[in-house]
């Protein structure tokens, strides 16, 4: 009875929330946001004879993940309520429809092809939580010219002559490194042990680590777990044995917290141990005693930090915040955190603002004019987390994945999400 | 051959046909793949079910070896061009039986909790398996861009894929239920039910469960590629302990010991779970409720469901049919046809049987001490003692079930001794069990052809292909049969279930499934005891019939009038050593004889009082 | 010698796991595979009991216990019961019926609890100690040394005892333990409880050691079924060591080789296991019956 692990999907679920600089090419466009402003009323009235604009949201409701779905499905729904309430994408009204996928490739695709066939048309969709199930889905949904987009982020996945409508809101988790990369090198530290879980995305991270490390000389031992370990001290004494001076954990869900406990009993804090990005998706500091987080730096994204000005200062971000507690999100606010909240409502922005530019709902006419996105002038987008000076979805025809910034990291202690979903370190039980 | 036979095959190529054109009736792409999954998923269960439902053997390597079929065929299309299905196929079908093998070998050596637990092992394996090979399976990650597959030149997209999915695992089920409805598949019954009666038939069980259990894997290995195909990506979380799970499940759904119940467990499996998913959140309460649900009401499975029903119908039809024929349904038959002094039965070869020594030590314990004795053709030779006299040891010696500790034992020429059951049972010993040992599933007049496995039983794709040659056998065998229970005045009962039989039945049914084999050797272990007087008579009569036809005969018995009856010559056995030999009045007068059966040092007692210390509660309750 | 007492201490969670399935095999030959959820349950229970409700650990321990055997006893009305109370074999339908129950649990406490972990307080405060040159946490001791007793004691009771004896005659013949006059149903449901009362009442020791999750039950199954594999079933001590040997094994492997290798080296020594001794460690042996 052992689900599907969660894989990169998730990791990237997570990355999405990462924040990313504008690179000047973009920031200098002298494009506006109201792009496709020059619909001509016969185009609108097209549209909106199409009826109700489906979005299918395909993700895993009861398995190990299900926190996070429903983080993301939250996304989507606030977004959709703000874009309906102005009147819909191109006057279609944005309808969302989700599918319990349980992780499961096949079963993601079985269901995927019911609603084909059925007859439900499907304008565009959230291709999975796992890259799994992206894998799998992605061959139809190219094959039906729907486009998605999800914060999947295996680079297999970034492959525009093979799947020309898909496209990640979110980076891969290559992005996390350097923060880290500049750190070893400012310790001047010569050996760094890794401790992850033995899945897509930790063999994804174990590498990605390894190869940047060994680029600037500093060696690495790594240990790997797998799901259904209850207990990582053999894998931790493992590393301690080879005197380490910084421990890199990446850990995602449950298993974290069994990597902090088995550290604690051990008794290992004199070795700094920096979670990523991914093991930071756990509250560890509501959920493990403050003593075992002795030591430990948690991986934050700069534009969740509740101390980061911008957070307060983007209205997209707080009107989402905003919309959030009034459509009863606050526990997932508080819980995983405004940037989970993002995926989801950064992919129905993001459409909605290409569709308006394409002056078209035609999947492969918004896919065509996301690759040439005139990006906005304003400071704020109408997407909250990659706008102004922190990035933008500059994606080409060769990349349908944004690119990240070094300094949108920080190496945090943990802390716990205030009510507005953004991270006060330092804080917990 | 009677129309309905006909009509039989002419139905299910039909329904194939049906299936194979319903892209065309108007399924959709849904239900296109909805199809090819529950074909996938049935030959899986398919494979399960042969070692499961026929061998008995609980295995949940299936899933492993369907990954095995999907990776082979993943990697040879994707790293090596090779998408030619039909090469895929063979490859597949080439590394699960290797596979299959390496696992079943070990597993079934060791009986049936090893194979079980190897099985699952290797289900649990999988991923750090696939993990460890990395470079060619994709770890993980799992191996993307399985292209289109060919057959001989020609894509094989969509529809066409259907087509060949669905014959494919058509001509899987077509050979599976021609080795199943085969002395084969009658010989998995036998197995099923019990390791000792198959061995005594003269099987050799653990080679036929090593066959089932690599005949289980072919069509898991054929299922993986036909996976491998469909869905163009495969992932180590498709072949999860979860869906060796869900096999099990449908297989048990659709009944694990029916050719086509597979079909319908993989449809409620593949469909159910998949409406179930509609209710997001709370759809893992409902499917557990869902498999709580199937699990009470296919306890035997569909199949089961639909014999039990028939079960309940069918008595009725056959008492009309025995009205006809003017027999009896059940109970006592009319004197037996071939009855005392009309003997009808061809002259047997029977073969003197030699015991010289005999010893069986268990533990400290001495169960037989030195024990020799001799059985000769057309006589009866009868072993009488009290419980724990060594009787049944010797028995289980003679047929092979116990190695002696010393001593030797010659049939003819041959030497028994040191031989396996199954050999023992091929050099020409047939025997009965105290309480017999009756497969469900088999009519009666099948029960008694399973007699004659050991003698001769056709090549397996003799089987498969139905050659004149197999139907030319099997036909002989029935007829043969069927002659054998006429004989012994149970014709009548040829073609109901033999588990169905009242124990005097049973046990006419025994000695004809021994006769059937045309032993050099007859053991016969207390057929006598808790049959009526009718019964008796008639067991009597038969016993007398294979001593004219030059039958060896060595009857073990507590009922001493029978004994008496029966025997030419009796051999006493008290605390594992022979306490006395001779013929029937030689035995009556020996006061040892006496002292041991009542206890009482003289010869005073009469032999009406040992006959009824004999035929006491001790001598009938057993 | 850390590697060591982790090892042991995660095996006396495989042990708990193989002792509940053994109860149940050895009184009525069947297969509990809802046990792990069991187990899981009670961490929950202790959640609701120290943080929801408040209550002190000892109250935790008692209504843990006193919920999970209801429940257990309710999964042996609504799964078990309805299949013995007919013929034939019912093993393999129990076997779905039982990890049915084992989905809905799963369902349940995820429909309640969500899929974050929830905390449960230390039995005993004071964290790790040094012992035998390494580091264990007192819970941990605590959790090893109840295993071990309640393992023991089951395996006395049912070797030693009338009620012992006549559970080990159910598991072998039901039909034949019926005519002796052994009430099968009663000792089924009696398994039930006293194997979920063993699940409640670990609630705390477990639950501080691995937190109440959704997925626990899931590792603890798998594992469980590992030192049954390897111990043998229908024997408490075979569980018992089972659960340890599956324990060290695992900490060792991983411990000293790479990522892959603790599953094949387990699966190594399980066919090593399997070659000396047939029947799993202390498996009962097999004599062949005509």
């Amino acid at each position: 009875m052992n689900r599907p692990a969660p894989r990169l999907g998730r990791a990237a679920a997570l990355l999405a929330a990462v924040p990313v600089l504008v690179l000047s090419a973009c920031g200098s466009s002298s494009s506006t946001g109201s792009a496709g402003s020059g619909s001509s009323s016969t185009t609108a009235a097209n549209e909106s004879a199409k009826g109700p604009y489906t979005f299918l949201y395909s993700g895993d409701f009861t398995g190990p993940t299900q926190t996070y779905t429903q983080a993301e499905v939250a996304g989507l729904k606030i977004a959709a309520s703000e874009i309906n309430a102005k009147g819909g994408i191109l006057g279609r009204q944005i309808n969302i429809v989700t599918d319990n996928d349980q992780n499961d490739p096949t079963t993601a695709v079985n269901l995927l092809e019911q609603k084909i066939s059925s007859g439900t048309k499907i304008d565009a969709m959230y291709p999975g939580g796992s890259s799994e199930v992206t894998q799998a889905l992605l061959p139809i949904t190219t094959r039906n010219k729907i486009l998605t987009v999800d914060a999947t982020s295996d680079p297999a996945l970034n492959n525009p002559s093979k799947f020309p409508y898909h496209f990640g809101d979110s980076e891969s988790v290559a992005q996390t490194i350097p923060p880290f990369v500049k750190l070893a090198q400012s310790k001047g530290w010569k050996k760094v042990a890794i401790i992850y879980g033995n899945d897509t995305t930790g063999q994804a991270v174990q590498s990605g680590y390894t190869d940047a490390l060994k680029k600037v000389g500093i060696s690495t031992v790594t240990a790997a777990y797998q799901d259904s370990s209850l207990d990582m001290t053999p894998q931790l004494s493992s590393l301690q044995a080879a005197h380490p001076d910084a421990l890199i954990i990446s850990s995602y869900g449950v298993p974290s917290i069994y990597v902090i406990k088995s550290r604690a009993q051990m008794g290992w804090f004199s070795t700094p141990a920096y979670g990523d990005l991914i093991t930071s998706a756990m509250p560890l500091a509501k959920i493990v005693p403050p003593a075992s987080l002795k030591n430990y730096f948690a991986q934050a994204s700069v534009t969740t930090l509740a101390s980061n000005p911008d957070a307060t200062r983007d209205p997209a971000l707080q009107q989402m915040i905003s919309d959030a507690k009034a459509m009863g999100y606050s526990a997932q606010l508080s819980g995983v955190g405004a940037g989970l909240l993002a995926v989801g409502f950064n992919v129905l922005q993001l459409i909605h603002y290409a569709a308006v530019q394409a002056n078209s709902t035609d999947g492969p006419t918004v896919a065509k004019a996301l690759e040439h996105l005139k990006q906005p002038s304003g400071p704020y987008p109408p997407w909250v987390v990659y706008y102004g000076k922190y990035g933008g979805f500059n994606y080409t025809t060769s990349n349908h994945f944004p690119t990240v910034n070094v300094a949108n990291f920080a190496y945090v202690p943990p802390g716990t999400n205030n009510a507005d979903g953004l991270l006060v370190p330092g804080t917990g039980s | 051959m009677s129309p309905a036979r006909l009509a039989r095959p002419l139905v299910l190529v039909g329904l194939i046909l049906i299936v194979v054109f319903l892209p065309w009736l108007g399924l959709n792409d849904y239900w296109d793949r909805q199809v090819i999954l529950i074909v996938i998923l049935s030959l899986i269960v398919s494979g399960l079910n042969t070692s499961l439902g026929y061998a008995g053997e609980l295995a949940v390597s299936q899933v492993a070896l369907y990954a095995v079929g999907a990776y082979v065929a993943g990697y040879l299309s994707v790293a090596h061009n090779v998408d030619d299905i039909a090469v895929c196929l063979l490859a597949a079908m080439a590394a699960v039986v290797v596979v299959g093998l390496a696992s079943g070998i070990p597993g079934l050596r060791l009986g049936g909790w090893s194979l079980a637990m190897v099985s699952f092992f290797l289900v649990l394996l999988i991923p750090s398996v696939l993990d460890l090979l990395r470079a060619e399976t994709g770890g993980a990650e799992g191996l993307p861009g399985i292209p289109v597959p060919k057959l001989a030149g020609l894509e094989l997209d969509g529809r066409d894929f259907y087509v060949f999915a669905v014959l494919v695992a058509a001509l899987w089920f077509l050979v599976l239920r021609n080795i199943i409805r085969s002395p084969h598949g009658n010989a998995f019954l036998v197995l099923k039910q019990s390791p000792i009666l198959a061995a005594s038939l003269g099987i050799a069980v653990y080679r036929l469960k090593l066959f089932a259990y690599v005949v289980g894997a072919i069509p898991a290995g054929v299922a993986g590629v036909l996976f491998a195909f469909l869905s163009g990506y495969i992932s180590p979380s498709s072949f999860s302990l979860g869906f060796a799970f869900t096999v099990l499940t449908a297989s048990i759904v659709g009944g694990s010991q029916s050719v086509y119940g597979a079909i319908f467990g993989a449809a409620v499996l593949q469909l159910g779970p998949e409406r179930i998913a509609s209710f997001q959140s709370y759809s893992l309460i409902i499917f557990g409720a869902f498999l709580v649900v199937a699990g009470l009401v296919f306890s035997e499975g569909a199949a089961g469901l639909v014999r039990m029903l028939s079960r309940r119908i069918a008595p009725r039809l056959a008492e009309r049919t025995a009205t006809w024929t003017g027999g009896r349904r059940s109970g006592p038959a009319p004197s037996p046809v071939g009855g005392p002094g009309v003997s009808s039965l061809p002259p047997l070869d029977g073969r003197p049987l030699r015991v010289t020594g005999a010893t069986k030590v268990f533990g400290g314990l001495t169960a037989l001490d030195d024990v020799s004795l001799e059985a000769s053709p057309g006589q009866v030779t009868a072993l009488i003692g009290p419980n724990g006299s060594g009787k049944t040891t010797l028995l289980n010696l003679i047929s092979g079930f116990y190695r002696p500790s010393g001593g030797t034992v010659h049939l003819g020429d041959t030497r028994l001794d040191g031989l396996t059951p199954y050999r023992t049972a091929r050099a020409g010993v047939a025997r009965t069990f105290q309480t017999p040992l009756i497969p469900a599933g088999m009519t009666t007049r099948t029960f008694v052809t399973t007699g004659r496995y050991a003698s001769g039983r056709p090549a397996i794709p003799a089987a498969v292909l139905r050659t004149p040659g197999y139907r030319r056998k099997v036909a002989g065998d029935e007829a043969d049969a069927s002659e054998l229970l006429d004989l012994l005045g149970i014709g009548s009962q040829a073609d109901t279930e033999v588990v169905s039989l009242p124990l005097g039945t049973r046990r006419l049914a025994e000695l004809a499934r021994c006769l059937a084999a045309r032993p050099g050797l007859f053991l016969f272990d207390e057929v006598g005891s808790g049959l009526d007087e009718a019964d008796l008579h008639r067991l009597e009569g038969a016993i007398d019939l294979i001593r004219r036809a030059g039958g060896t005969v060595v009857l073990v018995e507590h009922n001493f009038p029978l004994v008496l009856k029966l025997a030419d010559r009796i051999h006493v056995l008290a605390n594992g050593a022979l306490l006395a030999s001779g013929t029937p009045a030689e035995i009556q007068s020996d006061p040892r004889v006496l002292e041991e059966y009542t206890g009482a040092p003289s010869a005073t007692e009469t032999i009406a009082d040992l006959e009824r210390a004999a035929a006491g509660p001790e001598g009938e309750g057993r | 010698m850390t590697t060591v007492w982790s090892g042991l201490s995660i095996g006396a969670l495989y042990c708990l796991v193989a002792i509940g399935y053994n109860v149940v095999l050895l009184a009525s030959g069947m297969f509990n595979f809802a046990y792990a959820q069991l187990v899981m349950l009670g961490t929950y229970m202790a959640y609701v009991a120290t943080s929801v409700l408040g209550l002190p650990v000892i109250a935790a321990v008692a209504f843990g216990g006193a919920a999970v055997a209801i429940i257990a006893v309710f999964e042996e009305r609504v799964a078990i019961a309805p299949l013995t109370a007919r013929h034939g074999d019912h093993h393999q339908a129990a076997l779905i019926t039982t990890v049915g129950v084992a989905v809905i649990i799963d369902g349940v406490t995820s429909k309640i609890w969500g899929s974050q972990a929830k905390p449960i307080p230390d039995p005993i405060p004071g964290g790790t100690l040094h012992l035998l040159g390494g580091r264990v946490g007192r819970g941990d001791l605590l959790l090893i040394g109840l295993v071990v007793v309640v393992g023991v004691s089951l395996h006395v009771w049912s070797r030693k005892t009338i009620g012992g004896l006549a559970s080990l005659a159910a598991a072998e013949d039901t039909g034949a333990a019926m005519a002796r006059g052994v009430n099968t149903r009663r000792l089924a449901v009696g398994a039930f409880a006293v194997s979920g009362a063993i699940a409640g009442l670990f609630d705390v020791v477990v639950g501080a050691r691995t937190y109440a999750t959704p997925t626990l039950a899931d590792s603890l199954a798998l594992f469980g079924f590992v030192a049954i594999a390897i111990g043998g079933s229908g024997s408490q001590l075979g569980g018992l060591i089972g659960g340890f040997v599956t324990g060290l094994a695992y900490a060792v492997a991983e411990r000293y080789t790479n990522t892959d290798w603790p599953q094949v080296i387990v699966f190594a020594m399980f066919l090593l296991v399997l070659l000396t001794r047939p029947r799993g460690l202390f498996g009962g042996a097999v004599e062949r019956q005509v």
